[in-house]
C-alpha cells in the first residue's frame, strides 16, 4: 500500500508543481496565436475557473463595437473591415468560442472555426446583403432580382441554388436578357425573328421538351413525311417553305385549280391546307368570300 | 524459441496491438459518422470503464465480499482494455499538453503490464495442472478444485513480484489522469 501511495503522491505533487511553475508548457493544449503570446503564461487572462474562456474575458481586450475598425490598443485600423464589425455586433448573444478557438497554432487563420450562419439572429441572417454586398454577382439576372438571396441560395453554399423563374415577375418573358448566348444556332432557331418569344415553344420548367408542334402548321402523313428538306431550304431558314418541290404540285397547276375555285390568294399553302388531305381544308369558304369581296 | 514466442507471447502481443487497431477503427467510424464532437467526451467514458474495472481489486482486497473473483478478473481485463482503447481515441485529439500525453503513455504501459500479468497467471495455471489431477483423485468437487487452483495461481511468487510493479504503475497513471481531469474541470467550458 505504501509503495502504491508513494507512487501516486510523488507523481501528483511533481505534476502539480510543474503546472504551477510552467503552466504554458505543462497544461497548455497547443500554441496560442502570435498576438496572444504575450499573455501565454497567464491562463486566467482568457479562462475563468469552471467556466472556460468566457466572452467577458475576450471583450475585455476586444471591444465588440471596435472589432474590424480598431486594434485592441484603440488605434484605427488602416484596413477597416466593416463586414467583420457588422457581423460581430449582430451576434451579441453568443460566446466567442462558438466561432473562435485557441491553442491551435501561431496563425490567426487557425483561430477561426468554420463560420455558421445559424449563430446570427433571424433578421440579420435574412439580410444577406448586409455582409455580402461585394459578392453579389454583377450579371443580368442578379440586377433584375429584387428578392432576398435566400429565395434561391442557402447559407451553406452559394451553389447549388434553387432559382425559380417566377421571381422575375414582369421580366419573365425577356429570356434573351439572361439566355442570349444560349440560343441554339441550328437552322430552326437561327431563322426565328425577335418577334417570336422563346416561350412560344419553351417553358421555364426546362428547355426540353419544347411545346413546338409541327402539326400546328402542317401535319405529316404517308405522302408528306417529316423530311425537312422536302419543303424547307435547309441552308436558309425553316420559316419559309415551298410545296412546289414535289411533282404533284406545280405552280401552274395549283394556280389553275385555285383560280377555278375563285381563290386568288394561294401562295401560302399551309394557311388553308394543314394536311395533305384534299378534303381537310381550313378557311376555304372564308377565303372565297374574302376574295369575292 | 520461435515456437515458444508464437504460442506463448504472440496472443498477448495481438491483444495489445488490437488496442491500437480498434482505436484507429473507432476513430474512423466516428469521423465518418460526423460525430467528431464526441471525442472530447470519450475521456469520461473510457475513464469510467477503467474505474469500474477496479471492482476486481476491491473484491481481491476483500473490501467488497461478494462476487466471483475469477469472473471479476475477466471483467477487469475486458473493461480496462476497452476503456484504454476509448481513451486512445480521445487522446487522438492531438493536443500538445504534457500532462495528458504523459497520462496516455502511462496508460499504455499499465495495459502492457496488465497483459504481462495475464501471461504470468496463465503460466502459473498451466504449471499447476498436475495439481488438479491430484485433487480430482481425492474426489473433491469441481467447484472447490477451481477455487483452490485459482487461489494458488494468483498467489504464485512471480505474480507477487509483478503486482509490485503493476500497482505503482497504475497509481502513476491515476495521478496523471487526476491532474488532467482537474485541469479540464477548471479550464474547460462545460
Amino acid at each position: 500500500m505504501g509503495r502504491n501511495f508513494t507512487s501516486f503522491a510523488i507523481t501528483f505533487v511533481t505534476g502539480l508543481a510543474a503546472i504551477l511553475l510552467f503552466p504554458y508548457y505543462v497544461i497548455n493544449p497547443g500554441v496560442v496565436i502570435e498576438d496572444h503570446l504575450k499573455i501565454k503564461d497567464d491562463c486566467f487572462a482568457c479562462h475563468t475557473l469552471g467556466e472556460g474562456a468566457v466572452k467577458d474575458k475576450c471583450t475585455g481586450c476586444h471591444n465588440l463595437n471596435a472589432i474590424g475598425l480598431m486594434t485592441t490598443d484603440g488605434i484605427d485600423r488602416k484596413d477597416k473591415n466593416i463586414r467583420s464589425n457588422t457581423l460581430h455586433n449582430s451576434v451579441p448573444g453568443i460566446q466567442c468560442f462558438d466561432c473562435h478557438t485557441e491553442h491551435n497554432g501561431l496563425s490567426r487563420e487557425n483561430a477561426t472555426l468554420k463560420f455558421r450562419h445559424d449563430v446570427l439572429s433571424g433578421d440579420t441572417r435574412k439580410s444577406c446583403i448586409n455582409c455580402h454586398t461585394p459578392e453579389k454577382p454583377a450579371d443580368e439576372i442578379h440586377s433584375i432580382l429584387k428578392e432576398e438571396c435566400s429565395y434561391c441560395h442557402y447559407t451553406g453554399t452559394w451553389k447549388p441554388s434553387h432559382f425559380k423563374h417566377s421571381l422575375l415577375g414582369d421580366n419573365l418573358n425577356e429570356c434573351s436578357r439572361c439566355h442570349a448566348n444560349m440560343k441554339p444556332e441550328d437552322t430552326l432557331h437561327k431563322g426565328l425573328g425577335n418577334e417570336i418569344e422563346c416561350v412560344s415553344c419553351h417553358n421555364t420548367d426546362g428547355w426540353k421538351p419544347s411545346t413546338f408542334d409541327h402539326s400546328n402548321y402542317f401535319r405529316f402523313d404517308r405522302n408528306h413525311p417529316s423530311n425537312c428538306a422536302s419543303c424547307h431550304d435547309m441552308n436558309r431558314t425553316l420559316k419559309t417553305y415551298t410545296c412546289y418541290n414535289c411533282h404533284e404540285h406545280t405552280p401552274s397547276r395549283i394556280a389553275k385549280k385555285h383560280l377555278k375555285e375563285g381563290i386568288t390568294d394561294f401562295e401560302n399553302c399551309v394557311k388553308c391546307h394543314k394536311t395533305g388531305d384534299k378534303k381537310e381544308t381550313d378557311g376555304r369558304e372564308d377565303r372565297r368570300k374574302r376574295d369575292d369581296d | 524459441m520461435l515456437k515458444f514466442t508464437i504460442k506463448k507471447i504472440l496472443p498477448f502481443a495481438i491483444i495489445y496491438l488490437a488496442l491500437f487497431a480498434s482505436a484507429v477503427l473507432m476513430n474512423y467510424i466516428i469521423h465518418q459518422a460526423g460525430l467528431k464532437w464526441m471525442i472530447g467526451y470519450l475521456g469520461i467514458a473510457g475513464t469510467s470503464l477503467i474505474i469500474l474495472s477496479f471492482v476486481y481489486s476491491l473484491r481481491k482486497r476483500k473490501i467488497i465480499r461478494s462476487g466471483n473473483a475469477k469472473v471479476l478478473l475477466q471483467i477487469h481485463e475486458i473493461m480496462a482494455w476497452t476503456g484504454a482503447m476509448i481513451i486512445l481515441v480521445h487522446a487522438g485529439i492531438a493536443l500538445d499538453a504534457v500532462i495528458p500525453r504523459m497520462a496516455e503513455f502511462a496508460m499504455l504501459i499499465v495495459v502492457a503490464s496488465g497483459l504481462t500479468g495475464k501471461y504470468l497467471l496463465k503460466q502459473a495455471r498451466e504449471s499447476i495442472k498436475s495439481k488438479r489431477s491430484e485433487l480430482k483423485a481425492k474426489n473433491i468437487p469441481d467447484e472447490e478444485i477451481e477455487k483452490e487452483l485459482f487461489a494458488i495461481s494468483v498467489m504464485a511468487d512471480k505474480m507477487q513480484m509483478w503486482r509490485q510493479v503493476h500497482l505503482p504503475l497504475t497509481m502513476i497513471f491515476a495521478a496523471l489522469s487526476l491532474l488532467h481531469i482537474i485541469i479540464i474541470l477548471l479550464f474547460w467550458s462545460w
